[in-house]
């Protein structure tokens, strides 16, 4: 991966050193930005209602190559909780007062995820990158992992699982950016994408994704499907 | 006796030498307090007096606001005049007018304007503008003074603001006007201001004009020339030979038999009208006459000659400004007025050759209707000429419009002759396919063994030899089309520098064309800005200009003239962070004693007004226009080669907007070397215009 963003990083410097400049803002080409994202996970959570709303946190480097046009890096990192209700019958021990029954799991697992992408920034006709409204193609690298924890009773001893994945995402954004004082910036953005591999609508609808790997993987589908962004930075 | 027939000579000589081109008008002195100030200023001055109810002060208020800001912008606009021949000329009749009202003098100020239109009008704040085609249209001083004091009534009644309260009167509905339609609260408002012209006409006649001793009769001729004020300064026949030559002529199929007749009506129907019809005012007129005792006035209480002095520079000036205006069959009509009383005078040449040079221009790469109105709507002789050149053809124009720019260069060595027929040398072979072979073939048939005989000669020629003699001839003088291959001749065989030029443009007009034709490249052929080899580091900003517009599209005045300070002060910062060293050049940024700027900053608005009335800013085109000279005096004077025209354009409630533009012109050559234009739905702020602003600066430096 860091072959990769040294690969691309060279590129565009090779590029630019023999394209024509752009203005940017001031002769500023550089935009520094943090951001926040929010989504809607799309799967039940469990009793933690108040985690209906993912957060996630993203550092983003933008430059502008052309009049309204700017590439751009970016990572985020994305850092979460889930939760399954299963019923099950093969793990819980014989109880005396009742004998051999199903019994309801708690299942938690932590989801981790690390998101580096390239974006590809087109300004509205008349506005000048790094400012005003946007629209920006990227191609995102989602490398995610989530551990397992087992948890239904003081009979269980608690099992620990964990599991390691990759997506690859291509997303669409539209967002405005605004400067202050010539140096600082506040953009918004809302995003829609898909991600690969493909996690089948019918699962989310179905409810089918009883354990910890298909609720990570759920969850990072619908991470990519729609977020909004709101962010700051500066310009150099 | 010898002694004194030489210094008579050297005197003749001297003079003769002496006779300079007329030289355009021009401000002098100190510049009024009234023109530099802010309009913001002036407005809250004139705001504290405001007395009366709570509505009444709103609308005075609101027209004030108007008013103040409408006199603040004509003052800074640059077409006005102070201190020259014009306005102390229009300013010694009306203080004649004023001499028994020494207060009343006090507050008035006479401007000259520098505008064709046949007006003048008056102001609530005491301001009387004539305009210089009232100057070149009246016949003498008196009938000046009378349109001075019917303007002069119209300051004294308060006709102005009286009419924009009686306006908001009618508009609300109130008392008498309650539950009036549109169309008659419109027409009593229309009953109100012809009352008020007709109280300027007596008022003016009995108060000013009669006291002050002038001829009665020649007040009532004012309404002969407000009459017939769309017609030229003179009704004169036009010579259709007037633009041919032994090689050249004009097709009679051009001409006009004859022309319309002049068919001003006096008796109108006024009824949409916000003065009376001609026939009603004068009527009314007789009767004052008859009202009053009248003595037996004079058309002149000061000197005639200097009258006639100054309508004949106004006439002058009214080429140019119908140049300016791109009325060039005006233009060239009027000059040939002038002409018939001094034939070689060269300003009217040059004006006559820039008309047409762009009417040529229009013709072949535009519409010539776009600058030319249709023959039948003009009245009179001058209809003649817009006959000729609504017919002309393309290549036919250009030949004209190439052989008297030829001439005069030849005749003057002037540059700017001498670009004027290069840039249409070129449109005859790029654009007109007129290639140097097919003429070189005439001179060789025709012209070397053609000698024209006296009628002698002639008729010492046998039978044959005559029909051989006059079917030559013939081909020589033949109009229209086939004419054009003769038509060049004299220039070709007289002009070795001439030929030489028209073969090698021809030669690299026909290989660009097989060119194009061998890669199939049907696509029109787009003109291109001009560009240039260097970075530009140094230029003059004149004029930036900021408008904010409310919903309506109509001017945020105050608002506006506070952002256009802003605006100059980002100009300023953001072409230092650039590194592009500017001079701005604003009515805001002169002192009273800066006259020679004020005048630059007029001469620039000139130019300025003449490329907007040729280009549409999106898709420019190239023309020279007849103001460069003008143009490259100014920028001399700093030391610089090229001028910004920037602007911006705001909308911030309803669909909001900033429009933006930002143009760099070479004063050598008035070409548009650097276009940058934006348009942007956001709300008004500073980083999107900076943002513009910087990238204009950027591009001077780094696109070459």
């Amino acid at each position: 991966m860091k072959k990769n963003i040294i690969l691309f990083i060279l590129i565009i410097y090779v590029l630019s050193a023999f394209s024509q400049k752009p203005s940017g803002y001031l002769g500023k080409r550089f935009n520094l930005s943090y951001s926040g994202l929010t989504f809607m996970p799309l799967v039940y959570l469990g009793k933690e209602d108040k985690n209906f709303i993912n957060y996630t946190h993203s550092l983003n480097l933008e430059w502008a190559i052309k009049q309204n046009k700017s590439v751009g890096l970016r990572y985020q990192r994305f850092n979460t909780k889930g939760y399954i209700n299963t019923q099950t019958t093969n793990v819980i021990p014989y109880n005396s007062s009742s004998g051999y029954t199903s019994n309801y799991i708690t299942d938690s697992y932590d989801l981790t995820a690390n998101v580096f992408a390239i974006d590809y920034i087109f300004y509205k006709k008349g506005w000048i990158s790094p400012l005003g409204k946007f629209k920006k193609l990227s191609i995102m690298w989602i490398n995610y992992s989530s551990t397992n924890y087992l948890k239904n009773n003081e009979y269980v001893i608690n099992t620990v699982d964990k599991v390691s994945d990759y997506k690859l995402a291509f997303t669409y954004s539209v967002g405005k950016r605004w400067i202050f004082n010539d140096i600082f910036t506040v953009h918004i953005a809302s995003q829609v994408g898909l991600s690969l591999p493909y996690t089948s609508i019918l699962d989310i609808i179905s409810n089918n994704y009883n354990n910890f790997e298909k609720g990570s993987d759920v969850r990072m589908f619908s991470y990519m499907i729609y977020n909004f962004e709101i962010g700051t930075g500066i310009l150099f | 006796m010898k002694y004194i027939y030489s210094i008579v000579l050297v005197l003749i000589t001297f003079s003769l030498y002496s006779q300079k081109e007329y030289s355009l008008v021009k401000s002098e002195g100190i510049i009024p307090d009234e023109i530099i100030k802010m309009n913001k200023s002036i407005y809250h001055l004139s705001k504290d007096t405001v007395k009366g109810n709570r509505s009444e002060v709103n609308d005075k208020n609101e027209f004030l606001l108007k008013s103040n800001y409408q006199l603040g912008n004509l003052l800074k606009s640059g077409k006005i005049l102070f201190g020259d021949r014009f306005t102390k000329y229009v300013t010694k009749v009306g203080d004649n007018l004023l001499k028994d009202y020494p207060e009343l003098q006090k507050n008035i100020k006479f401007y000259v304007v520098k505008s064709a239109e046949v007006n003048a009008y008056s102001t609530q704040q005491g301001y009387l503008f004539v305009n210089l085609g009232l100057l070149a249209q009246v016949e003498n001083e008196a009938q000046l003074a009378f349109v001075l004091a019917h303007e002069l009534i119209h300051y004294t009644e308060k006709h102005n603001i009286e009419s924009f309260l009686k306006g908001k009167e009618l508009e609300r509905g109130v008392g008498q006007y309650r539950k009036l339609t549109n169309n008659e609260q419109k027409g009593y408002f229309l009953k109100y201001s012809k009352e008020n012209e007709m109280e300027a006409d007596r008022k003016g006649f009995e108060d000013f004009y009669l006291k002050a001793g002038y001829d009665v009769n020649e007040a009532l001729s004012v309404f002969d020339v407000l009459l017939y004020s769309y017609l030229p300064v003179d009704e004169i026949e036009f010579d259709t030979t007037f633009f041919n030559d032994e090689y050249f002529k004009i097709s009679r199929d051009y001409l006009l038999k004859e022309q319309n007749e002049i068919t001003a009506v006096e008796d109108y129907d006024d009824s949409e009208h916000y003065h009376p019809n001609i026939k009603k005012r004068r009527e009314r007129f007789i009767d004052y006459i008859a009202d009053n005792e009248v003595e037996e006035g004079k058309k002149y209480l000061f000197s005639k000659v200097k009258f006639k002095e100054i309508q004949n520079d106004a006439r002058y000036e009214l080429s140019n400004l119908h140049t300016i205006n791109t009325y060039y069959c005006a233009a060239i009509y009027n000059s040939y007025i002038l002409l018939q009383k001094n034939k070689d005078d060269i300003f009217l040449k040059r004006n006559i050759a820039y008309a047409l040079y762009a009417m040529s221009k229009y013709k072949t790469h535009k519409s010539i209707r776009d600058i030319l109105p249709r023959t039948k709507k003009i009245e009179g002789q001058s209809q003649q000429l817009y006959s000729i050149f609504n017919k002309i053809n393309e290549d036919e124009l250009n030949i004209l419009a190439l052989k008297y720019n030829w001439n005069l260069y030849n005749k003057t060595s002037d540059p700017q002759f001498k670009r004027q027929y290069k840039d249409l040398l070129k449109d005859l072979t790029y654009e007109n396919n007129l290639y140097y072979n097919s003429f070189e073939k005439v001179i060789k048939d025709t012209a070397d063994k053609f000698i024209e005989l006296t009628k002698a000669e002639y008729n010492n020629l046998s039978k044959y030899d005559k029909i051989r003699y006059d079917k030559k001839k013939k081909s020589i003088d033949k109009v229209g089309t086939e004419g054009i291959a003769v038509s060049l001749i004299d220039i070709l065989s007289s002009s070795k520098e001439f030929s030489k030029e028209f073969s090698e443009l021809s030669k690299k007009a026909k290989e660009e064309k097989e060119n194009d034709e061998n890669n199939d490249n049907k696509e029109p052929k787009k003109r291109r800005i001009k560009t240039i080899d260097d970075s530009i580091n140094k230029i003059l900003v004149s004029n930036p200009f900021f408008m904010k517009y409310d919903d309506n599209g109509k001017r945020k005045h105050i608002e506006s003239e506070e952002r256009e300070f802003e605006y100059i002060e980002m100009l300023r910062q953001i072409a230092k962070r650039a590194k592009v060293e500017i001079d701005v050049l604003d009515i805001y940024t002169i002192t009273n004693a800066d006259v020679d700027k004020f005048n630059q900053i007029a001469l620039i608005n000139s130019w300025v007004k003449e490329f907007s009335n040729h280009q549409d800013y999106k898709t420019l085109w190239e023309l020279y226009s007849s103001q460069d000279i003008f143009l490259k005096e100014v920028l001399n004077a700093y030391d610089k080669q090229y001028f910004s025209i920037s602007g911006t354009l705001t909308k911030d409630s309803g669909p909001k907007i900033i429009i933006q533009y930002f143009y760099l012109i070479d004063s050598e050559n008035g070409n548009v070397v650097l276009s940058n234009y934006s348009e942007l739905p956001s709300k008004d702020y500073n980083a999107p215009i900076k943002s513009f602003l910087y990238d204009s600066f950027f591009n001077l430096k780094s696109q070459y």
